[in-house]
């Protein structure tokens, strides 16, 4: 279901490693309330959407959150 | 002026009204910004775009790989609009014209630098391109 390009969306400049700030993006990007799970949840509930408008607004916003 | 109206207009926040909709569902935004200020601001449409705070939009180098991506961006966010409010027929246009710029910009980014994407035809050769870097995120 997903291709994946390989470009960013925004372009990144890392200009300086800070191991602190990693760890908590980490827990943004793979913890409880991170962007994963979000993802996880909206392509969950895409599925008991009645309607056809529902499911690809789902579809698309759980692809944002991966993305993300 | 007090200390606080002084903090107030330089960190901007009388603009940052976010919990205030700035948009019903009745309107019609047929105003948007081009690919290149839509993409610096990471939205399309100036009827939602709040700064943060006194932060200006980073401006970019105006290079062909800037334009894919911010055409990309424009077609992406138009879509997500649409997504809403499919009935826009305007919207529709304006995701047609970008989506065909930004694969137009891809198609001339990927003949010149390699694949992008796995089905693109300059995949297509030996050695096989696909696993060669650089990956986006290294120089």
């Amino acid at each position: 279901m997903w291709k994946y390009v390989k470009k960013l969306q925004y372009p990144v400049n890392i200009r300086k490693k800070d191991l602190k700030m990693a760890k908590y993006l980490y827990s943004q990007y793979g913890g409880p309330d991170s962007e994963l799970s979000a993802a996880l949840r909206y392509l969950e509930q895409r599925y008991t959407m009645p309607d056809d408008r529902g499911k690809a607004l789902l579809t698309d916003i759980a692809t944002e959150e991966l993305a993300q | 002026m007090n200390n606080y109206q002084k903090a107030l207009d330089y960190y901007n926040y009388n603009n940052n009204n976010f919990n205030q909709p700035t948009f019903t569902k009745n309107e019609n935004p047929s105003a948007i910004y081009d690919p290149y200020q839509g993409f610096i601001r990471g939205n399309m449409f100036p009827d939602l775009y709040n700064a943060y705070k006194n932060n200006q939009p980073y401006a970019l180098k105006e290079d062909a790989f800037t334009y894919m991506d911010a055409f990309a961006f424009a077609a992406h966010d138009i879509n997500l609009y649409l997504d809403i409010y499919p009935d826009d027929k305007d919207m529709i246009k304006a995701f047609s014209d970008f989506t065909l710029q930004a694969d137009k910009l891809m198609e001339e980014y990927q003949s010149k630098y390699g694949p992008l994407v796995v089905n693109n035809k300059t995949n297509m050769v030996y050695p096989w391109a696909w696993d060669m870097g650089p990956w986006p995120w290294e120089n």
